[in-house]
């Protein structure tokens, strides 16, 4: 499945975020973590569905790899089951006991790089793997997907300043900024502040409106003329999509009620 | 056996220098930690070799990067920033994908013995062997280390190789084979100490003392300290009468707690004491190695005379 036009990925989103409440709502919806996923959508459907990502089943060494906050697992589950690393029929058994398919993504699930669920990691990670691509003269891009609320973990800096050092170009960090993490509204002109940082680590960055095709569409086609790491800073809205979940701190990882999720299933229904 | 002191730094990294001629999957990072054999590693192999700066949670990382690429990564720092610092990025990054990644920790029990709390390691043993992927590693000798260097390369399971930072001679000849995870010094005794790393020299200068009085006691030196080889370990142990275990380490942080486990579980009835350090990061004001075994009753002298009367006893 490649998405090529505006209105086709904007179909998309809306299809994903739909998708993402009915799973919610299946599991009853525990440890969704809706508003943090709603606000990445567009960011994960550009980089699976529009963006050449290579990628496949078949672990092959040249893969491009993609490390993401596992808490946009019901995103996640989706978006691999339309590039064909799992069953469609797979995503019935969330939440269900035995299921592989469970809140924060493992290695066990085709399309997962890494146990996740402990923030701060992946830059690290994905440095090192990076550096792999080098030692083995693989060419293959290495993405972290990580929240704002993760960009105040210390060891997530430790490899942001690492990389920089290294010049290591095929390493892009996305940062998916909605301004709220689970107990912190952060402050207007944060994307600025977080930009600063990387920039201090000699990194390239691009703050884009992370809901915009075009925007995003710019921002990627950065990726192949860095000569730096790249952090691409998307400014987004948490609980993008349902009117009472943006902006508001209380659906960081809230459960809905049975009458919340109706309400919010109509708002993309109507 | 051979009179020359060796620092067990460069035995080991000399040992994957060599080895990283022929096997083009080693990577090396350090954080911010040198040694004298470091540098050639460095200038031979630049795509290999990682400073990372003093930024240990990076470099765990970094290396479950790199090792989720089939790289051999050897990491390396002193033990407690090598280890409690990162414990959590060791146990999902490292050890929950069970990565092959050599943790090399410099600065066993007492090593950085005038440096106090922050660089001694007396507690490591005891919150490492809780991660059920890892195995942990402490040689004694120049020997040994050389020998383990070899066996972590192999192994499929994330390690953990605790390095002395003192320099000592080899108890083990060249051509020990080390094939299981410990070693015995049979002198026909009764009885039986039981030690590891660098309290091993001191066990083996004990049991030469009192064979001047005509007490013959064994020796076990616990090379891989996890996993335990526990049934061949209970086996040899039944056949003496009083055990005594040596450890520079805590009682809960050390072997002592280990091998109290296996006693009890086994139901194990034997006479054992332990001589370890106190359960205290405030090992005793400042002073060397042999100053602090005194303080915390595990020096030569004390231990002659506590084994001895307990022997007779």
């Amino acid at each position: 499945m490649k998405i090529r036009t505006s209105s086709a990925f904007q179909k998309k989103a809306f299809e994903l975020r739909k998708g993402i409440l009915k799973l919610a709502k299946m599991s009853g919806g525990g440890g969704a973590h809706l508003g943090g996923t709603l606000s990445c959508v567009e960011i994960l459907t550009y980089l699976y569905l529009v963006h050449n990502i290579r990628i496949s089943k078949k672990n092959w060494d040249a893969r491009d790899r993609v490390l993401v906050k596992g808490h946009v697992h019901l995103a996640l589950y989706q978006l691999w089951s339309d590039i064909g690393l799992i069953k469609k029929k797979e995503l019935q058994s969330y939440g269900k006991n035995g299921s592989r398919i469970h809140i924060l993504p493992d290695i066990k699930i085709p399309g997962s790089e890494y146990n996740s669920g402990s923030l701060g990691q992946v830059v690290g990670i994905g440095l090192g793997i990076a550096i792999s691509s080098k030692i083995d003269k693989k060419k293959y891009n290495v993405f972290c997907i990580v929240g704002d609320g993760e960009c105040d973990s210390g060891s997530m800096w430790e490899s942001v300043s690492m990389a920089g050092k290294l010049k290591t170009k095929n390493l892009i960090v996305i940062v998916d900024l909605n301004r709220l993490s689970e107990f912190q509204i952060f402050k207007d002109n944060v994307h600025k502040d977080i930009e600063k940082k990387f920039r201090s680590f000699e990194w390239n960055t691009k703050i884009i409106n992370g809901h915009s095709y075009s925007e995003l569409k710019s921002a990627f086609k950065l990726v192949k003329n860095t000569k730096k790491p790249l952090a691409i800073i998307a400014n987004t809205i948490k609980g993008k999509g349902v009117s009472f979940m943006e902006n508001n701190v209380n659906w960081h990882h809230k459960a809905p009620n049975k009458k919340e999720f109706e309400i919010a299933l109509k708002e993309y229904e109507k | 056996m051979k009179n020359n002191k060796l620092d067990f730094r460069n035995v080991f990294f000399d040992e994957i220098y060599n080895i990283s001629k022929k096997n083009n999957k080693i990577v090396f990072l350090t954080a911010d930690i040198s040694a004298y054999s470091l540098p050639k590693f460095r200038k031979d192999f630049p795509e290999k070799f990682y400073n990372v700066g003093i930024a240990e949670q990076g470099m765990v990382n970094m290396a479950t990067g790199l090792a989720m690429n089939k790289k051999k990564v050897f990491i390396f720092s002193m033990i407690p920033f090598l280890t409690m610092r990162c414990y959590e990025h060791i146990k999902i990054n490292i050890c929950s994908h069970n990565l092959p990644i050599v943790l090399v920790g410099l600065g066993s029990g007492l090593s950085y013995d005038t440096a106090g709390h922050s660089a001694q390691a007396i507690i490591d043993i005891g919150i490492m062997r809780m991660l059920p992927e890892l195995e942990i590693y402490n040689p004694s000798d120049p020997t040994s280390a050389k020998y383990i260097c070899k066996r972590v390369l192999k192994s499929k399971n994330p390690t953990y190789v605790r390095l002395d930072k003192s320099q000592q001679q080899s108890i083990y000849n060249k051509n020990e084979t080390f094939e299981n995870s410990f070693k015995i010094f049979k002198n026909g005794g009764k009885n039986c100490i039981i030690s590891t790393g660098v309290m091993v020299h001191k066990s083996l200068h004990v049991i030469k003392e009192l064979r001047k009085n005509n007490l013959k006691i064994d020796l076990i030196d616990l090379l891989k300290i996890k996993p335990l080889e526990e049934k061949r370990l209970l086996k040899i142990l039944s056949k003496y009468n009083k055990i005594f275990v040596i450890d520079e380490n805590t009682f809960s942080g050390g072997i002592s707690s280990i091998l109290s486990e296996i006693f009890v579980k086994n139901f194990f009835k034997k006479k054992i004491n332990f001589f370890c350090l106190k359960n205290t990061q405030d090992v005793g004001n400042y002073g060397n190695r042999e100053w602090l075994h005194k303080r915390n009753k595990i020096d030569v002298k004390n231990l002659i005379k506590k084994i001895h009367k307990l022997s007779n006893g």
